[in-house]
């Protein structure tokens, strides 16, 4: 096919020789370096898939530089030859090859090719298939006039109520919607976040599929940064605070950690606290799905614990973590905490919390107004245990005091239901026999 | 019961001027006169040296796939030497020789191969270019009928392979001019090759012109590589046409000197002493030395026409690469007659989605 | 003024024309003393004679790759193929050669040709004498395809067909040659070809449809009580989206009314159209009423087949329920 030579003719690219030939093999040339050469006159001889082939020399010229030798492949596209054109040329009266360009009049459509290969571009290599991303359930339904009507009111479908068949949006739904005044909405809920903008925690609506997916550590802060403004912003926080009386709690820890050998903190204490306050209060093992305005109590007890990484904050949630014992309780939390510094976590093991649990105390700090890992409905953050002096019965001791503070989404949780999930926590935490096996 | 026979005939072969040079007077006589011969030489040294430089031309990039004429000049230049101006040719692609006689502008088929269809806007009574094997004689066969239909005394004559007549549309051609009484030349270029294929895989029978027998019209074998011939059968078939209505199948026997297109290799299936034989048996040589042995033509001569040759044939080029690109509105602007809307909101957009083109408010 | 059949109908324009313009003549199988199967051409051979009213050989093909050298010399052919079914041989000089000559010639050679096809189902015809194959010839850019309803309507587009610079596919209907009649008018008349006709005027739905189903759209929408818009297309390739997308914005709603099957037919093409120029007034989706993918069945089964009023009705309380 034609070539796009250029213009100067300093240069010879090898052309399609022969109907989607790519490449040629050079077998011999017929000229040097110096020669003039005329127009047709053979420049080499080629071997393709299809034929031995002549290649002539389309202009005439001096030959400045063979570009390549006997037995080399040479791409159609790439030079064959250069021409010295500093030099007077022949005479040959022949112009400029013009390759047939077709010359269009709007701007970026059809430009020859130099070579007429296309390839594939890398990107589009096969990959296994991908899991199915679920539904988007949170659009209006709506019939394209409906739909209309909704844009030339300026208003918004998915945020109008529907009444029609299969939860359709109708035209006089809009209609109705749009005669709203403005005072009487309701405070309206933030829109989802785009998909790529969810934080690492769960996502209601949207059950991840089992995929095991090595995340990207690209954006985090900026991820995490986002999910903590959406959360702020939707949740109504309001934080209860106390401090429990570890002291009898603590000194079981420590036998503990002489009967098994190892090393336990009080995080696993507190966690399984947590869990069995969150079966007595079922309301606070819930999250909340603002498109639906559903708020949904939870079977399963996922306890999510902060953990802090030099990327920023991530929450590693403990499946089933009811039923997990102390020393599971201590190792989980120990594996998912190496699995979030090493970035080593698996995406499954970030999502499907209910609950979380911060342990700030470990940085240092008292009481604190933790920021709940929406879409969860409270979050208790663990302040740092410290020596004090405690009193009771009228006696005074030195005890040891952990601080614990509760935020709650106010729009879900009542104060007061927030301050008695408190206190059971507290209860549990004070009065460890309950909670633990005999020692 | 004695065996009757229900119908017996003969093809005949037809040679004037042989490989050898041996040529027969009588044949001969007062076919073309001697300045005629030496013009029928001359163009066939230009005809052959426009098929070399538009084979170095596909090979250096400057034209697309081009199917060398090489060898086969006398066959459809004899030919188109014993017709009128106002007699179809319906070719297909390697009857340059004789589309040039009759005045077809060689840049066009040049331009044709480089990929422009302004190559195909033909003035003179000749089809464009064919590409679809066996398709066009059945143009041939109608447009032959409409120049009965209005009497205007003119013919039509028809080229293709040995290829072609293993097409449906060859037969069906064969048989609408035998039965329908049409003024059509049918010319077999017989060049032993449809690429890679030899002839007996085309017709088993012994001679290709036999099979016009089955159409009931007179059929002929003749040495297509001698113009002589050539222009003695086509001459008596173009009167047999004219004057009776009837059509003529004529086998030139010739051959591929080439490979079948510049996309092909054909030492990877033909015997090279078979193309060496060939070659001696070509049209220009046998005709040169006829013309040298009456003293038409000589050394000198030949020197100059291969300079003149140059240089014609240099122009030829020149005018096919200078003509002005095709713009994208040629795409559309031939379809019909008139555009119809549909297509010229295609033409002016550039789009076939409607979104954007203000139908719906968008 | 006379109340003819389409079959009268197209008979009268082929005479017509022949008397206006001698570069007119017909070929075909069995069209000059038999008149054709469906005596379409009755009567043209005593009046014009053999040369201009010919029998062919039996040869599809060969009677387009004729007629278009026919036509390239100048001449103005109307072949006949004799049934639908047997335009496969043709096809190839139909788009290979007809439709690309003045494109690629750049108008150097043109082939004002008009072939005659009986086209669809309903008449109890042996197999491959029942099929719609407007779709394939549509697809091919540069041949117009044309399918009138009515005698009225088939008289105008002949005589547009045979006069149009380009090659024309005119199928005719065959299960309505004879089945009703309609005035026509005995002087010449033209319609333009690429232009739908308003059948019926409608708020509700918009239906279209071609050839024998209009018929059936006709029954349905009387049936039916309900205020439909009947647009008859008449053209199928070039399409009139003015006319129908005009009528779409207006109803909200769409049925697509054809014989031949549902994959890749033009109901595909005309939902397409519609989703794209009438989308925001859509009121409902875009129902076809078609074949099934499956071969026409023999006759036994062939009015299950085929759209018919009650399939139609259906599709209306669909669409306008929606």
């Amino acid at each position: 096919m034609a070539m796009k030579q250029p213009d100067d003719r300093s240069h010879f690219l090898l052309p399609d020789l022969g109907e989607g030939v790519a490449e040629a093999e050079l077998i011999d040339w017929k000229v040097s370096p110096g020669d003039a050469v005329a127009e047709h006159q053979t420049l080499a001889e080629m071997e393709t898939d299809k034929a031995r082939v002549e290649v002539p020399s389309p202009w005439a010229g001096v030959v400045k530089d063979l570009n390549g030798s006997a037995g080399d492949i040479i791409l159609v596209g790439d030079i064959l030859v250069t021409y010295d054109i500093g030099s007077a040329a022949a005479t040959s009266s022949t112009p400029a090859p013009v390759a047939a360009e077709p010359v269009t009049e709007d701007a970026g459509t059809v430009v020859g090719n130099v070579s007429e290969t296309l390839s594939m571009p890398s990107s589009f290599q096969r990959n296994p298939e991908p899991a199915t991303s679920d539904d988007d359930g949170c659009r209006a339904l709506a019939t394209p006039a409906v739909r209309r009507i909704a844009k030339d009111l300026k208003v918004d479908i998915n945020t109008v109520a529907a009444s029609g068949r299969g939860g359709r949006v109708t035209a006089s739904d809009v209609n109705a919607h749009a005669a709203q005044p403005v005072a009487a909405k309701p405070i309206a809920p933030a829109m989802q976040p785009a998909a790529d903008d969810l934080p690492l925690a769960t996502r209601v609506a949207q059950p991840i599929e089992g995929v095991a997916e090595r995340i990207p550590f690209r954006g985090i802060r900026r991820k995490i940064a986002q999910a903590l403004q959406h959360s702020v912003q939707t949740a109504v926080h309001f934080t209860v605070v106390d401090e429990v009386d570890v002291t009898e709690l603590d000194r079981r820890r420590k036998g503990f950690e002489e009967l098994l050998g190892r090393r336990l903190s009080l995080l696993p204490f507190v966690m399984t606290a947590v869990c069995r306050a969150l079966r007595e209060h079922p309301a606070i093992n819930a999250t909340v799905d603002d498109f639906v305005e559903e708020i949904q109590i939870r079977s399963v007890i996922n306890l999510g614990c902060a953990v802090d990484t030099d990327h920023g904050l991530m929450v590693p949630v403990l499946k089933n973590a009811d039923e997990l014992s102390i020393v599971q309780m201590a190792d989980r939390v120990s594996e998912v905490a190496k699995g979030c510094l090493d970035r080593s976590i698996d995406r499954e093991d970030l999502t499907g919390g209910t609950f979380t649990v911060s342990n700030v105390g470990s940085y240092g700090g008292q009481f604190a107004t933790p920021i709940i890992n929406y879409p969860e409905v409270a979050i208790l953050a663990i302040g740092r245990a410290r020596e004090r002096v405690l009193t009771k019965n009228g006696a005074f001791y030195a005890g040891l005091v952990l601080p614990l503070s509760l935020s709650c989404d106010h729009r879900v949780v009542d104060g007061a239901e927030g301050a008695r999930f408190l206190n059971t926590i507290l209860r549990s935490l004070e009065a460890p026999e309950k909670l633990l096996p005999a020692v | 019961m004695p065996v009757d026979c229900a119908f017996q005939t003969s093809i005949e072969r037809i040679s004037i001027l042989d490989e050898h040079g041996v040529y027969d007077e009588q044949l001969g006589e007062g076919l073309i006169p001697d300045s005629d011969v030496v013009a029928l030489y001359r163009h066939m040294t230009m005809c052959r040296h426009f098929d070399e430089i538009a084979f170095k031309l596909q090979r250096s990039g400057r034209m697309g796939t081009y199917p060398q004429n090489k060898g086969q000049e006398a066959a459809s230049l004899g030919a188109a030497y014993a017709l009128e101006d106002k007699d179809w040719l319906v070719t297909c692609y390697r009857e340059n020789a004789g589309l040039f006689w009759r005045g077809v502008d060689p840049e066009k088929i040049l331009l044709h191969w480089m990929g422009d269809e302004r190559g195909n806007h033909i003035p003179v009574r000749a089809t464009p270019l064919a590409i679809p094997i066996g398709t066009q004689m059945l143009h041939a066969t109608g447009l032959a009928w409409a120049s009965k239909y209005r009497g205007d005394g003119g013919i039509s004559c028809t080229f293709f392979g040995d290829g072609a007549t293993s097409e449906g549309d060859f037969h069906e051609a064969m048989n609408f001019a035998a039965n329908l009484d049409l003024p059509v030349v049918f010319v077999c270029q017989n060049n032993s090759w449809a690429i890679s294929v030899p002839t007996r895989i085309q017709c088993s029978a012994p001679t290709i012109a036999q099979r016009g027998l089955a159409y009931g019209m007179h059929s002929v074998q003749v040495d297509g590589n001698d113009i002589f011939a050539m222009v003695k059968v086509v001459r008596e078939a173009a009167e047999r046409a004219r004057c009776d209505n009837r059509p003529t199948f004529i086998e030139a026997v010739t051959y591929r000197l080439g490979d079948h297109t510049t996309a092909d290799d054909a030492s990877r299936y033909r015997d090279p002493e078979e193309v060496k034989e060939w070659e001696a048996r070509d049209p220009m040589i046998r005709l040169r030395n006829w013309l040298e042995q009456r003293d038409l033509w000589n050394e000198n001569q030949e020197q100059a026409q291969r300079i003149e040759d140059e240089a014609t044939v240099s122009a030829i080029v020149k005018r096919a690469e200078e003509i002005d690109p095709p713009t994208t509105d040629d795409i559309f602007n031939w379809m019909y007659a008139e555009t119809p809307k549909v297509l010229e909101t295609q033409r002016q957009t550039l789009r076939t989605s409607s979104i954007g083109q203000g139908f719906d408010g968008t | 003024m006379a109340n003819l059949t389409l079959v009268q109908a197209i008979n009268q324009a082929l005479l017509q024309e022949m008397e206006k313009d001698d570069r007119v003549l017909l070929l075909g199988e069995d069209i000059g003393s038999n008149g054709g199967v469906f005596r379409v051409t009755e009567g043209l051979h005593e009046r014009f004679g053999g040369d201009r009213v010919v029998d062919t050989p039996l040869a599809e093909s060969g009677i387009i790759g004729t007629s278009i050298g026919l036509a390239m010399g100048g001449l103005r052919p109307v072949p006949e193929i004799q049934f639908e079914g047997f335009l496969g041989p043709a096809y190839d000089q139909l788009c290979t050669h007809a439709g690309r000559m003045r494109s690629r010639t750049r108008a150097g050679l043109t082939v004002p040709m008009t072939v005659r096809v009986p086209v669809g189902g309903g008449i109890h015809a042996p197999e491959l004498h029942s099929d719609s194959p407007e779709a394939i010839y549509s697809h091919n850019p540069g041949i117009k395809v044309v399918m009138p309803a009515s005698p009225y309507d088939a008289k105008g587009l002949l005589i547009s067909a045979i006069r149009d610079p380009d090659p024309v596919i005119f199928f005719e209907p065959k299960r309505i040659y004879r089945a009703f009649r309609e005035e026509v008018p005995e002087e010449e008349y033209t319609i333009p070809i690429g232009k739908a006709r308003v059948a019926r005027e409608g708020n509700e739905i918009t239906m279209v449809s071609w050839g024998a189903s209009v018929v059936q759209c006709m029954n349905a929408i009387e049936e039916s009580g309900r205020d439909i818009e009947l647009v008859d297309l008449r053209t199928i390739n070039p399409l009139d989206m003015d006319t129908i997308a005009t009528s779409v914005r207006k109803t909200g709603r769409a049925i697509i009314v054809h014989e031949a099957p549902s994959n890749c037919g033009v109901g595909a093409e005309l939902s397409a159209r519609i989703m794209e120029q009438c989308f925001l007034h859509l009121e409902a989706p875009v129902q076809r009423v078609t074949g099934f993918d499956t071969l026409m069945p023999y006759y036994k089964l062939e009015l299950e087949y085929l759209p018919d009023a009650e399939r139609i009705g259906k599709a209306i309380v669909e669409t306008a329920a929606y």
